[in-house]
């Protein structure tokens, strides 16, 4: 077999693993491109187009550094950007040049992409949206236009509210262990705001489910009576808004209107 | 401007450019002898180069595709030419593989690139490619030397007629082309391919050796892939101490630098490590 054909069908598949899934199903285009069919091994060729997309990922390691040290403890860091190279290619849009979107395109297809059946697939999904959180309230963060006098309630600063299934934190002191155990790491409803105020201090307050549905609903425009109907309830309800309101108002979450 | 100095007796120690390298670098001014910079990263970041002033570098390249049908571009030769007296390099390390190549359903259109190197077709067809590339390259590039650098093998290149240590052989016997034998893309090959890697060694040709890397492996999907975030495994280290009882490289570059979280005690424990073994042989 002619070398340069075989290096143009090499280039082509891990250009656009959707080739060599062409290639799989008829063999006889690759033939009729030079190589034959049963002289190439197509999974492992696109294993390494993962490889090659793996390392066009290597900027965001510095903000997702567990999440791809759980890749290669889990063995799936291959597999996972071997998907991921067919999705963008299927896609036909090209990798994002700046690092966040980047960073935004490969959580948004890791958490499809990922089995939340595994446990160590899930701690993964955690952990990349624990790190992606902390990334754009961090390094990434876009400082919102100056906002007036409140009118009602909102938050003071950015917020992002994730619920896990474990805490991601808990995850950080077995990472690097040399064969962590991930089925040891304690599983459950956990609910995380991730929230940077206005003097760029980052902090994890972890809320219940009252409290998760009540700061995601603040927006600066819904009323406390607004924010009870939301929940569905009536004085009562207006009366649990008002307290919690007031206990996120008092550590700095929350901007109660004057 | 601090320039990278061979000794026949000694050889140096380095780190590939890196974060953790700079990290490390910080913390022990002394404790390398030189950074391996890729030539893209200077290519596009040229302030790089000021790093000169408090290191001697030694430059890396994938971008000429000496095993490849595709030539770069006269103004990536010109880049390269440019980049290598800037820096001072002893020699250029190019992978023995190729970046580009001619369109798969019409040769006639433009040339695919691609971001990171293939290992080539392993035959006699490629020998005299990468002989013709290697004559292109010196006569454009000057004086600096040029150095190949085996690739790591992932599975059977179609039409290949010899294993990688024959190839990387008639290679270095037809261009008379010093080598950058990199250990983990050798142990790699080794492991994919079903070579028990103690053996296959003493075949290869390391009285051509220039230069060493040391980086980590990962094994996915019944594959053993390069990984510069993982630590180099034991069987490097025996590997490397079986180079050293035979040849004494110019250079030993340690290429922790995909992460910048990679462990500062780790590096500093395998630079020590590294160090002994030097010191040892």
């Amino acid at each position: 077999m002619n070398a340069a054909r075989v290096h143009a069908v090499l280039v082509a598949g891990v250009d656009d693993p959707r080739r060599i899934a062409q290639w799989r199903d008829e063999p006889a285009a690759l033939e009729r491109l030079g190589v034959a069919p049963d002289a190439l091994d197509l999974d492992t060729l696109h294993k390494f187009a993962g490889l090659a997309v793996k390392v066009r990922h290597n900027n965001l390691r510095a903000e997702f550094a567990l999440s791809f040290r759980l890749m290669s403890a889990a063995a799936i860091e291959i597999d996972l950007f071997a998907a991921y190279a067919m999705q963008r290619a299927a896609s036909g849009v090209p990798y994002a040049a700046s690092v966040p979107q980047r960073a935004a395109d490969l959580v948004d297809f890791a958490l499809t992409w990922l089995d939340a059946a595994q446990p160590a697939q899930a701690l993964l999904r955690d952990m990349l949206r624990h790190e992606h959180a902390l990334a754009r309230l961090g390094p990434w963060h876009v400082p919102a236009p100056a906002a007036g006098a409140a009118r009602a309630p909102r938050i003071a600063g950015t917020a992002i509210v994730e619920e896990f299934d474990c805490d991601p934190r808990d995850v950080a002191a077995i990472a690097y262990r040399p064969a962590p155990d991930f089925a040891a790491v304690e599983r459950g409803a956990r609910r995380l705001c991730f929230w940077r105020n206005d003097g760029g201090e980052i902090a994890i307050v972890e809320l219940d489910a009252f409290g998760q549905y009540l700061v995601a609903s603040l927006d600066g425009e819904r009323s406390i009576a607004q924010l009870a109907r939301r929940l569905g309830g009536g004085r009562a309800t207006i009366g649990a808004v008002r307290r919690a309101l007031a206990a996120f108002a008092s550590i700095g979450l929350v901007e109660l209107p004057a | 401007m601090r320039r990278f100095e061979s000794d026949p007796a000694r050889t140096r120690l380095g780190l590939a450019y890196g974060p953790s390298a700079l990290a490390y670098l910080d913390d022990n001014p002394d404790g390398i002898d030189y950074l391996e910079i890729p030539f893209e990263q200077l290519r596009h970041a040229p302030a790089l180069a000021a790093i000169r002033q408090r290191i001697p570098l030694v430059l890396h390249c994938a971008s000429l595709s000496v095993a490849g049908n595709v030539p770069p571009s006269a103004a990536t030769f010109d880049a390269v030419a440019s980049v290598a007296r800037q820096t001072a390099t002893p020699w250029i390390g190019e992978h023995l593989a190729f970046i580009a190549a001619e369109d798969a359903d019409d040769p006639a259109a433009e040339p695919t690139t691609l971001s990171y190197t293939v290992c080539p077709q392993l035959s006699e067809e490629s020998i005299e490619r990468v002989a013709a590339n290697l004559a292109t390259a010196r006569a454009r590039l000057g004086d600096v030397e040029l150095i190949v650098e085996n690739s790591p093998q992932y599975f059977d290149v179609p039409g290949s007629t010899m294993g990688m240590t024959d190839f990387v052989g008639k290679v270095a016997q037809r261009c008379d082309v010093g080598l950058l034998l990199d250990l983990t893309h050798y142990l790699i090959t080794c492991i994919n391919t079903g070579v028990e890697p103690r053996a296959e060694l003493e075949r290869w040709p390391l009285e051509r050796v220039v230069e060493v890397h040391v980086s980590g492996l990962s094994s996915q999907s019944g594959v053993a892939w390069d990984d510069h975030a993982m630590p180099a495994p034991p069987l490097v280290f025996e590997l490397l101490d079986t180079v050293l009882r035979r040849v004494r490289p110019r250079a030993l570059t340690v290429e922790y630098n995909w992460s910048p979280t990679f462990p500062q005690a780790i590096l500093a424990q395998h630079l020590s490590r590294l160090r002994g073994a030097l010191d040892a042989a």
